[in-house]
């Protein structure tokens, strides 16, 4: 008797930049309909498949589905379309309209959207449910971000413990880049086995979405995905930002340079004169 | 040489025939097309029919139906790595078996696959919208009196034990309609004694242990089956059943719109418990979770009706913790009931109790299955295998117990003149994989029954050629 | 404690048992002279007798079956009127000291100093059933202390080198761990080495193993875990624990290893021991100095009852010396050896040199890497060293041709959180209409448990899941995440 369950939570960026809105490759609304067609046909799939979508923009994160003010009865179906469906449809539809214009009066303090926190947030949501679950279920979570930023959109830290969890978790990271290649998410997936794609031809969204991140990891073994990429896991020194090959790492916080610096930046501890020499050899002899 | 034949009594078959509840794949296959096409004219039927594809079939269609061309056969092909071509058969087969895509070629001669246009459309419109909207959901004001989800479940529950109730004979008649007997006697559940009160057969205790979900949609398949004799559209039903299946629990719908059919087809679902209403004449129901559930399988299903409540110990002893009279009978088929206090009935499972069951036509598997079902939640929260292992090789052992023999039909030679003669038989029967026993010092084999003309016109010729 | 002052100089005996109530058959008498400290440890016999000793004499009593049906605390007290009159002579005209050990449990005291405890009244029934509350209280004591300790920031040692030494003398084969002590410490070991290295991926580990009054090195100190999983594995075999174990002998091994360490790193020790005696070549308290001296942390787990010169040996060295009850205490003891230990502030700080190698972007052809060099197996991806162009499949690892640490960033990311831990969010009592929702985990407030906890920072409200899953794992606060400082 196998009983899992499968969660789908979609981070929506709705902070698109610039140049994909204004080179009119995708229009918002196109954009948030594809997103719920993907949703709505994850449910289709099987009746035990679940899914939340958590907004995402520059100032705030916020869950849109499922609401929890939103009553079951007050909705009466005007088309053909199935209830469970339109449920999704109107919740996303009203509150990411609410969550936008809410946002739009406030300052945007910095371009860079918040998907470290919609992790987060997604992760103490999916730890939840797998404390609800009834005795012998299993859940099978995994995360999708679907993002238009060119940033290194987050502190790296940070970003970093929370892709770790989701590892610890078995929760897989996938990523739907509308325009960049984002080395930090690109991690994100490799850790967590999860597929980056860069979306080449923003019109067929949908499409892609449906080919790609709509499969289980399960079915995904089965099924021909394109091949992982290649991720370049070298850091940037924090000294002149830059990627590295060799570096200096300071041996109580671990920040790195690229040049030897008498004193740690960081943690502002004076680091012991190098007399490597000696101290090499020995360390290679044993 | 005298050719006598005997033939060896074939016994009937000791196995009994278990009962099959068909999955909606099968059901619907027997369906006639014309029938098959009016149903994907409605959204909902193409959803329910789409859900019980498998995985591959389900990732195949979502993948071509927002595309407007015929795609080639060896484009869909590729999309599964070769590992799994067996998996690709199927779906390709359950796909043309449904009739949701069909066969043509391009002009080249490239064989592509089609999508059915009407179910290409109409699930479109379940999963984008549009179209016209559902007979059951016009608008209505708010009820006065809601019904909470756990009142349902009760509502329901009662009413289909009562069903049930009447099947074990528990002396609860009332409550149960004429048709409902019929039904069941249709099904075959229980047939008529000579009295003409209604008994149980052997299929009707392997019905009782499947569980819920399955027995409603045994249920009501057979009642389908004689649907369009009590001149109601089978389509029509079948329609409003997976609206049901896709409906909300907890939620009203209005009987407005619907035809006197369909009210006639709603009280008899009212009357099993799949839906609420709490007059005939209210104007609005609730659906289930019976009807919710209804055909979703057991791993499919989202959300379980019922508490297990059966614990069982290495030591064959079984804990039934329900005030229920139905649920201790159902226990009591298969164990020796010891005590009964006020929550908890506690009884042995012992080789004599498990043959009694398995003499009155259930089978290890359904006892098994049923113990796993209702198990109590302690048992599924201590690991992976719910039943102690050894309980359930035990009742695996107990069954084979009863299947020592194997009967195959078949006809002797005996009284071979020679034993030249004895081998050639022999040998040319062994050649064709026919020959059931032989015995060399006594001169005598058995070939099966059906061989029997070749191995007799063979015997012919070949005793000819000696002459 | 309870002294009896009589006259000069004090010896000093003590009572060795174990807390443990199905243990209380096994227990030791141990007595040393205060000034000499020639502490003899007695050989572990699974004992139905009590064992003393006094410098150089060792005298035995077997119990009765009577007094075998003592309480602990009963035998004790037997323990202590039978050496009055066996050592009377000695004793007579002295102040004495009698330190009685059992388990260890610093703050409280020992046991039977403490007063007449009606431990059934502890016993208390709540909605999950039975328990003790005295024990759920000091669990939630546990608990506190350690969110208390998150919230300090201290200095700590993250590149450490660890040398695990463990016990596989005959002692180890008793059965009060399940099944045996052997096989259930060798399970805990494994499940620790793994998460240690995956937590601790800069960090190095070895294994020494003492048996047959030898210690021998199983495992050289490396960051793979692997070849430690896999090294482990001879140890299974059930005639692999044999003889004495030899506490000074593998003390020396693993220091010697660990002497020529750059000076940045810190060096620690963990023991596990499991029998009551050692056979030493020399004076071990030499080898405490000589560790004390190096700045070797030694810590010790103790698989049954409390040694004094396991408790000396970490008293010195600066380590922590536990006891365990039971097997899941066991690996909650050893678990908490994972996070990063605290260096004190003058340790040496360095800066290192690391190298960062990447995924070639094409490859000729199948080579060789050079962490399977003896397997003779190709393969066609790897990572490159950028000094030297050695190859390896495997990261981290330190460079076998020139000597540089190679890492990727996420390794140096990983054990970050225990530098910057996020602060502790501060109790709330919850309110039944209060209609907001859990900032982490979407959960209606009103119907979470009664305390709810809110961040200082963000002022974001959490349920106890949510706050115990963000403290423990995530080490992310969602609603700091999305405040921009």
């Amino acid at each position: 008797m196998e009983s899992e369950k499968s969660l789908l939570i979609v981070i929506l960026d709705t902070s698109l930049t610039h140049d994909v809105m204004c080179n009119n490759k995708i229009r918002m609304s196109e954009y948030l309909n594809a997103v719920t067609v993907f949703v709505n046909c994850h449910v289709m799939l099987k009746p035990t498949n679940k899914v939340a979508v958590v907004v995402v923009d520059t100032i705030d994160c916020q869950f849109v589905y499922p609401d929890n003010n939103l009553s079951l009865t007050s909705l009466r179906q005007t088309t053909g379309q199935c209830e469970i469906f339109s449920q999704v449809e109107y919740s996303l539809r009203n509150n990411i309209s609410n969550f936008i214009s809410q946002n739009a009066k406030k300052d945007i303090l910095t371009t860079e959207p918040l998907i470290g926190a919609a992790c987060a947030k997604s992760l103490c949501y999916i730890s939840r449910l797998e404390r609800e679950l009834e005795a012998g279920k299993s859940l099978n979570s995994r995360i999708l971000i679907i993002t238009g930023s060119d940033n290194e959109c987050d502190k790296y830290v940070r970003f970093m413990n929370i892709v770790f969890t989701a590892q610890k978790q078995n929760v897989i990271i996938d990523v739907c880049s509308l325009e960049h290649d984002i080395a930090l998410l690109q991690q994100a997936c490799d850790i967590t086995e999860g597929i980056f794609f860069k979306v080449p031809n923003l019109s067929a969204l949908l499409q892609y979405l449906l080919w790609i991140f709509l499969p289980d990891p399960g079915i995904r073994k089965k099924l021909v995905v394109p091949p992982p990429n290649r991720v370049d896991y070298r850091p940037l020194c924090f000294c002149h930002r830059e990627l590295i090959d060799i570096g200096y790492v300071c041996s109580v916080c671990l920040s790195i340079f690229c040049k030897f610096t008498p004193i740690c930046t960081t943690c502002e501890v004076v680091f012991k004169t190098p007399t490597p020499l000696p101290g090499k050899a020995k360390k290679k002899k044993k | 040489m005298s050719e006598s034949s005997s033939k060896k009594s074939s016994k009937h078959d000791l196995k009994s025939k278990t009962l099959h509840c068909k999955n909606l794949h099968e059901y619907l296959k027997t369906l006639s097309s014309s029938v098959l096409d009016r149903l994907y004219i409605h959204p909902i039927t193409c959803l329910a029919v789409y859900r019980e594809l498998s995985e591959i079939a389900k990732h195949y269609i979502i993948r071509i139906i927002f595309v407007e061309q015929p795609v080639p056969q060896a484009v869909i092909a590729s999309w599964l790595s070769k590992a799994y071509a067996k998996e690709h058969k199927e779906a390709v087969e359950a796909l043309t078996e449904l009739k949701i895509w069909k066969e043509s070629s391009v002009t080249g001669g490239l064989p592509v696959w089609e999508l059915n246009p009407v179910f290409k459309k109409h699930i479109r419109v379940a999963l984008l919208g549009g179209g016209k909207n559902w007979f059951m959901s016009s608008h209505m004001e708010a009820d006065t009196k809601p019904r909470d989800i756990a009142f349902l479940d009760a509502y329901a529950m009662e009413r289909w034990e009562c069903v049930l109730h009447y099947m074990v004979g528990s002396h609860q008649q009332e409550g149960i309609s004429a048709d409902a007997v019929r039904n069941l006697l249709h099904a075959g559940l229980m047939r008529c004694d000579n009295d003409g009160s209604a008994i149980i057969t052997k299929e009707g205790f392997q019905f009782l242990l499947m569980d819920t979900a399955a027995q409603v949609w045994y249920f009501i398949l057979q009642y389908l089956s004689t649907v369009e004799d009590k001149g109601l559209d089978l389509s029509l039903c079948l329609t409003f059943l997976f609206q049901l299946r896709f409906s909300i629990l907890g939620k009203d719908y209005s009987t407005e719109g619907m035809n006197d059919g369909l009210l006639i087809f709603l009280q008899h679902l009212r009357e099993f418990g799949l839906v609420y209403q709490r007059k005939r004449k209210a104007g609005r129901f609730y659906p289930t979770r019976l009807a919710l559930n209804m055909a979703a399988g057991q791993n499919q299903s989202d959300v379980s009706i019922r508490e297990g409540y059966i614990i069982i110990e290495t030591n064959y002893r079984i804990y039934a913790y329900t005030d229920s009279n139905l649920k201790v009978a159902l226990v009591g088929l298969f164990t020796n009931l010891i005590y009964r206090f006020p929550n908890v009935t506690v009884g042995v499972l012992t080789r004599d109790s498990i043959r009694t069951a398995l003499r009155s036509g259930i089978t290890a598997d359904q006892i098994v299955g049923f113990l796993r079902m209702h198990a109590h939640p302690k048992m599924i929260s201590v690991g992976s295998s719910i039943l102690p292992p050894t309980i359930v090789d035990q009742i695996y052992l107990w069954e084979q117990e009863r299947n020592r023999f194997n009967f195959s039909e078949g006809v002797l030679y005996s009284q071979f003149m020679s034993q030249n003669d004895f081998e050639t038989l022999r040998d040319y029967a062994q050649d064709l994989g026919v020959l059931v026993w032989q015995n060399e010092r006594k001169r005598t084999m058995v070939v099966t029954k059906s061989s029997h003309d070749d191995v007799k016109k063979f015997w012919k010729r070949h005793s000819r050629g000696n002459s | 404690m309870s002294s009896i002052s009589i006259k000069n100089p004090l010896p000093k005996f003590s009572v060795k048992g174990n807390t443990s109530p199905d243990k209380w058959e096994k227990w030791k008498l141990l007595l040393s002279k205060s000034k000499g400290e020639t502490v003899k440890s007695i050989k572990g016999t699974p004992s139905k007798e009590i064992v003393f000793c006094l410098n150089d004499t060792i005298l035995c009593h077997s119990l009765s079956p009577d007094e075998r049906r003592y309480s602990q605390a009963e035998k004790e007290v037997l323990a202590l009127v039978f050496v009055c009159e066996r050592f009377k002579l000695f004793l007579l005209g002295q102040k004495y000291l009698s330190i009685m050990a059992v388990g260890m449990n610093d703050i409280k005291g020992y046991r039977w100093e403490s007063g007449y405890e009606k431990s059934w009244e502890e016993i208390k029934e709540n909605e999950k059933g039975l328990g003790f509350s005295a024990l759920t209280e000091s669990l939630a004591l546990l608990e506190q202390k350690k969110k208390k300790q998150n919230g300090k920031i201290v200095r700590l040692g993250m590149m450490r080198h660890l040398n695990i030494i463990v016990d596989f003398s005959d002692a180890m084969l008793d059965q009060d761990l399940k099944p045996t002590r052997q096989i259930c410490t060798l399970k805990l070991v494994q499940k620790f080495i793994k998460e240690f290295l995956e937590q601790n991926p800069i960090s190095q580990l070895g294994i020494i193993v003492t048996r047959n009054r030898r210690a021998e090195k199983i495992s050289d100190l490396s960051g793979n875990s692997r070849k430690h999983l896999q090294s482990l594995e001879i140890c299974y075999s059930s005639n692999y624990c044999i003889g004495e174990p030899s506490l000074q002998n593998s003390l020396e091994l693993a220091l010697s290893s660990m002497k020529m360490l750059p000076s940045h790193t810190s060096r620690e020790i963990l023991v596990i021991f499991g029998s009551l005696n050692t056979c030493d070549p020399g004076s071990i308290k030499d080898t405490i100095e000589l560790l004390k001296t190096h700045g070797v942390k030694t810590s010790v787990i103790g698989l049954c009852a409390d040694v004094y010169i396991l408790r000396t040996l970490c008293n010195v060295t600066g380590g922590q010396y536990h006891i365990v009850l039971e097997d899941s205490h066991f690996q909650e003891l050893l678990l908490n050896y994972i996070k990063p230990r605290s260096v004190s502030k003058d340790c040496e700080a360095t800066c290192v040199k690391m190298g960062f190698p990447h995924h070639s972007e094409k490859l000729p052809s199948f080579t060789a890497c050079m962490c399977h060099l003896d397997d003779n197996v190709m393969n066609k991806v790897g990572y490159f060293c950028p000094q030297c162009n050695s190859k390896y499949c495997e990261l981290p690892v330190e460079c076998k041709t020139c000597g540089i640490t190679l890492v990727t960033s996420a390794h140096l990311v990983r054990p970050l959180h225990h530098l910057i831990p996020i602060h502790v969010f501060k109790d709330m009592i919850n309110s039944p209409d209060n209609n907001s929702q859990c900032y982490g985990c979407q959960k209606r407030i009103n119907e979470c448990m009664e305390q709810i906890s809110v961040c200082n920072d963000c002022k974001q409200i959490y349920c106890n899941d949510c706050d115990e899953f963000i403290h423990n794992l995530l080490h992310v606060c969602p609603g700091c995440a999305v405040l921009i400082k």
